[in-house]
């Protein structure tokens, strides 16, 4: 296979799908190698989720089902309180469901401890915020290529990853600049950016043109589809936009914990 | 990278926080400082003393805190031992100086003016005592009440014509004053005889011998070498101002652990949404800590290295301009309060990296 970071052919471990702390890793880059995964890359069965207990509970996800094979785009759309960020949560595996079952690269990730689980993120997913979340301290090329920094991706090799994906989003000439030189728009692209550095195989994304103007946003939803299109990763989006429906191969809509329908995009 | 990021981001937050390890490490210094420089000091007289062999009454051990008379006469015994090159005699007392109104304790020392042994061994001004009614004073004490050679003074319950200033006789509070030893006798009212003996060996003959030789062959009198006796006086004053000095030390520390442990728990603090997002990313809470450890350490190093050049920059400026006051900020002490600032480091970031460790990832979709 050939390594999402620096593109060097590399073998995947023969060893089954499995926590990547202790992969083997790029010759070139030191991304750690993973097994190529079949689809779908993100799959949830009958997860369901409480907040509360008692007479107090409150039923978050009654038990949705769905999956997202590699260069789709989904969204998950839905009324405030239907579900759309606990399952967002669940899918970013920063939330342990009650019951049902999540895979990642056909990985079962419920019995993973919380280190395994955090690799797994650093390694498989991306995330895009609604506030995009750079780190002001940094500049863009940089924020870019933290989590390739810590997944232990040499330095040249992250920066350049990270350039090289900064030009392809047209902020080229924003890779030295910090996020509170740049505008919203700009900002989101960077974290498109880092959130694709590491090759994921699913980018998660929660609201990320609710801060954005309606163009601007329009735009930069198209970018990421394009780019995750462009790097063999799924994209799911929730979102309350309707005029996101367009890039979408799949809408999602979730009310009450519990998905209505499931529509192409 | 991020801890070295986030601190110079923030520039105005980096230097107060450099600042405020500085103000922790510079008063662990100046307090540590001064009492080694003020234990060092205290025996400046027994240090010069030409490395003598001093010889007491019975019963006194130290300087500072008893009082030793001895049979002038006990010189010509002393002198009699083969061991002994010359018994030199000296005469002091601890008085009140008093000049225009204003008290100052003082350590009066009659010395035998002909062989110099016993009196002032540095002169910052002037010459020393030739004859009675002279006096040479310590510069530091002759400064504080404006006096100069030339000046008459009172000691005791005389007047003495100040003839010299003394250098190296202050110490914590205590200052040197040389008359001759006749004229030291009659303010002191004690006759015949004298406080201490300084004894040198003959050649080829070792202090601790002669030690020995005075004891059995002396009676009504102890010996203790300079060096023992230094450090017995030295115990006196550790004694009475070492449990303070140390207390304010160990308060000094305290302040400073917790001034890192706020400085880091506000730096952490304003990080907190940055570390949730990376949590979120997939940064273990390891790889948070050494970044929180990793701003605390530099904090640390740089208020360290403000701390201990203003306080041995401050050393080399002053000098003894203050006197009867110093501060040693010996290599020692710089390692001592170097490990000491690591330490307060890693215990004021204990709360921080907990906090981090135990941060919940989802946080970075609540911003």
């Amino acid at each position: 296979m050939i390594c999402p970071v620096c593109r060097h052919p590399s073998t995947p471990p023969r060893q089954a799908p499995g926590p990547t702390s202790r992969a083997r890793r790029c010759d070139q880059c030191r991304r750690p190698v993973l097994d190529t995964t079949a689809d779908p890359v993100l799959e949830l069965a009958e997860v369901t989720h409480h907040y509360g207990s008692g007479d107090a509970a409150v039923q978050a996800l009654g038990g949705i089902s769905f999956s997202v094979n590699r260069g789709e785009v989904i969204l998950v759309v839905g009324p405030s309180g239907g579900g759309k960020t606990t399952a967002l949560l669940v899918m970013g595996l920063l939330l342990t469901p009650d019951s049902g079952s999540v895979r990642i690269g056909g990985q079962d990730v419920g019995a993973l401890s919380e280190r395994d689980r955090a690799t797994l993120r650093l390694l498989r997913l991306g995330f895009l915020f609604q506030d995009y979340n750079l780190l002001n301290s940094l500049s863009s090329v940089e924020n870019v290529a933290l989590p390739l920094r810590y997944a232990g991706v040499r330095k040249a090799a992250a920066l350049a990853r990270a350039t090289e994906l900064l030009d392809s989003l047209g902020l080229a000439h924003r890779a030295g600049h910090r996020p509170t030189e740049l505008s919203g728009g700009e900002q989101q692209r960077v974290a498109t950016a880092r959130a694709l550095a590491m090759g994921p195989d699913v980018i998660l994304a929660d609201e990320p043109t609710a801060n954005l103007d309606s163009a601007t946003g329009r735009r930069v939803s198209e970018q990421l589809a394009a780019a995750a299109r462009a790097h063999d990763a799924a994209v799911v989006i929730v979102t309350h936009d309707s005029r996101l429906d367009g890039i979408a191969d799949r809408i999602v809509h979730l009310e009450d914990g519990r998905i209505l329908e499931a529509a192409a995009g | 990278m991020i801890a070295v990021k986030n601190l110079v981001a923030e520039k105005t937050r980096l230097i107060l926080s450099v600042l405020g390890v500085a103000v922790a490490v510079l008063l662990m210094l100046v307090m540590a400082g001064l009492f080694v420089g003020t234990t060092r000091q205290v025996t400046t007289y027994i240090d010069h003393s030409r490395n003598a062999v001093w010889v007491m009454q019975p019963g006194v051990s130290q300087m500072f805190k008893a009082v030793s008379w001895l049979p002038a006469d006990d010189r010509a015994d002393l002198l009699a031992l083969p061991e002994v090159e010359s018994a030199d005699p000296i005469l002091g007392l601890p008085s009140d100086f008093v000049h225009n109104g204003t008290h100052t304790a003082y350590f009066v020392l009659g010395y035998d003016t002909a062989t110099g042994v016993g009196g002032p061994w540095s002169l910052a001004e002037g010459r020393s005592v030739e004859r009675s009614g002279e006096v040479v004073m310590d510069r530091i004490l002759a400064g504080k009440n404006d006096i100069r050679p030339g000046d008459t003074v009172r000691i005791i319950d005389e007047d003495f014509t100040v003839v010299g200033l003394s250098n190296q006789t202050a110490a914590a509070t205590n200052y040197y004053t040389f008359i001759s030893l006749p004229d030291a006798a009659r303010l002191l009212r004690a006759g015949n005889r004298v406080s201490y003996f300084l004894v040198q060996p003959k050649p080829g003959v070792e202090h601790d011998q002669v030690v020995r030789a005075v004891r059995s062959g002396v009676p009504g009198v102890d010996a203790f070498t300079s060096a023992v006796f230094a450090e017995n006086s030295r115990d006196i004053i550790v004694t009475m101002i070492g449990r303070p000095l140390k207390t304010m030390i160990a308060i000094a520390a305290l302040v400073g652990m917790v001034l890192v442990g706020l400085t880091v728990w506000a730096l952490t603090a304003e990080q907190m949404a940055d570390f949730g997002t990376l949590r979120a990313l997939g940064v273990r809470p390891n790889q948070l800590w050494r970044a929180v450890l990793g701003q605390t350490a530099i904090i640390a190093a740089l208020g360290y290295l403000v701390g201990a050049g203003i306080a041995f920059g401050a050393q080399v400026l002053l000098g003894d301009r203050m006197g009867d006051v110093t501060i040693a900020v010996t290599p020692t002490l710089l390692l001592a309060v170097g490990l000491g600032t690591a330490a307060m480091a890693a215990l004021g970031s204990v709360l921080p990296a907990h906090r981090v460790a135990r941060l919940d990832p989802a946080i970075a979709f609540r911003r």
